[in-house]
């Protein structure tokens, strides 16, 4: 209650922040719409078709310049700490661009990938740290952090590992800073490809490391914000593999335990799957699942979640609220990438989790491309 | 954590996880009660301006002024 009361007290502190975020956000799209078809050497839409410059990439670059140049301003700092509330507050309303055949649809194939490349990964951190001698704890953060998602699941497995708040820190800066790369970079690569939305946002889905970065390299790619769209589909991967953070917990746990003495294993406690279950599972993929529910009873009248047909106002309006709310948070997630803390680190760890992430990011690219007459070409 | 745990090293986690949550589950909450009143102030706005929610219909980007 008293934590409650003072999140509660933080609020009148986080709205000078909410509203920068707000004003680069306005700035960013309006940039974007006055700017986008602009002719440049000839060639017209230049910014949207040569450079892809939409607003998502206005949002995090204004965010980035702001962070690496004069920094977070004090006085901005708690309402910028809000920009995953938005992200995750985006996701949830992301729900209402799915029913639950569609859901199944992709699902399945979803499912496969996610299983193989989220364990790939986290073996593949444990074995090289075995071999380069990082550290059970640093191994078992970094594997989190490279298999699922980097912040949440580095967190939640730091203390099944007695790892150090530098240690999951280190594993956080690790990957954000090769997600940082693989964001700006999937677009180009995308379109270069030719990818259609489908394959796109399974591979980004797959094969970024952090879910802010995912949902940043599929708006990158395209911008629309609409069922059948690349955000759309990234967004099946990533809450499918962020549903995984408990399983990759027990088994890291397993893992870490096996090298432990009797007396060790007494002060770390026993592990069992359902107690993680019921502490790490992220409870809002419920608000997406509710929304996805709402969405397949119509609740809001037609959902135009089948291309070509047409959706409510209400719907309508969800899609241009989840547009904003994921252009401010992204404006967050620029302004929290650092150049000086990421051109900081190094190390053995650092290097186990870019080769692991790039990997993971090639290997990834490479089943979609392999699989792409597998996959729907729409839905 | 078992380990001791400098002051320092705290805070520097705490800034790159990006909240103002206690933890993970609170912002989870955070999320899903934000998106309820988004609903319920998007629905009021809408009969506000005359519009029928549950009709096909369109709504212009209040961010973007311009088209």
């Amino acid at each position: 209650m008293a934590e409650q009361k003072s999140l509660v007290s933080k609020i009148p502190s986080m709205i000078p922040g909410a509203i920068l975020l707000l004003i680069i956000t306005i700035i960013s799209i309006n940039g974007a719409a006055y700017i986008g078809p602009k002719e440049v050497f000839g060639i017209p839409k230049f910014f949207e078709r040569v450079v892809h410059l939409n607003y998502i990439l206005w949002c995090i670059l204004i965010g980035m310049t702001i962070r690496n140049t004069v920094g977070i301003p004090s006085w901005a700092r708690e309402g910028v700490n809000l920009s995953r509330l938005f992200l995750k507050t985006g996701i949830v309303l992301l729900g209402s661009l799915y029913t639950f055949e569609i859901l199944a649809k992709l699902g399945g194939i979803a499912a496969g990938l996610i299983v193989f490349f989220v364990f790939f990964s986290v073996f593949m951190v444990m074995g090289l740290g075995g071999l380069l001698g990082i550290g059970r704890s640093m191994a078992g953060v970094l594997g989190a952090a490279c298999g699922i998602c980097g912040v949440s699941a580095s967190i939640a497995t730091a203390p099944t590992v007695r790892a150090k708040m530098s240690e999951v820190g280190y594993a956080i800066a690790t990957i954000l800073s090769f997600g940082v790369i693989t964001m700006f970079l999937s677009p180009f690569i995308g379109h270069w490809l030719g990818m259609n939305a489908i394959q796109y946002g399974a591979w980004v889905g797959t094969g970024i490391l952090n879910s802010g970065q995912v949902l940043a390299a599929a708006l990158a790619f395209d911008p629309v914000v609409a069922p059948g769209h690349a955000v759309a589909i990234g967004e099946i991967w990533n809450i499918l593999r962020i549903v995984f953070i408990p399983v990759v917990v027990f088994v890291i746990a397993i893992w870490y335990s096996a090298t432990l003495t009797p007396e060790e294993k007494e002060k770390v406690g026993r592990v069992s799957l359902g107690t993680l279950i019921k502490e790490k599972f992220p409870v809002f993929v419920l608000g997406f699942l509710a929304m996805t529910v709402v969405t397949s009873l119509g609740v809001f009248g037609p959902a135009g979640v089948i291309p070509g047909t047409k959706a409510s106002t209400a719907m309508v309006a969800l899609r241009i609220l989840m547009t904003d709310f994921f252009a401010i948070g992204l404006v967050g997630l620029g302004m929290f990438i650092s150049i000086k803390e990421i051109s900081a680190t190094g190390g053995k760890p650092f290097y186990i989790g870019w080769f692991t992430g790039f990997v993971k990011y090639v290997l990834s690219l490479a089943a979609i491309v392999l699989l792409s007459s597998v996959l729907p070409t729409s839905y | 954590m078992a380990e001791e745990v400098k002051p320092e090293e705290a805070k520097a986690v705490e800034e790159r996880a990006m909240t103002v949550f206690r933890d993970e589950r609170q912002e989870d909450w955070g999320a899903i009660i934000l998106s309820i009143i988004l609903i319920i102030l998007m629905l009021v706005v809408l009969y506000a301006m005359g519009l029928d929610p549950f009709k096909i219909g369109k709504v212009a980007n209040p961010l973007q002024f311009v088209k």
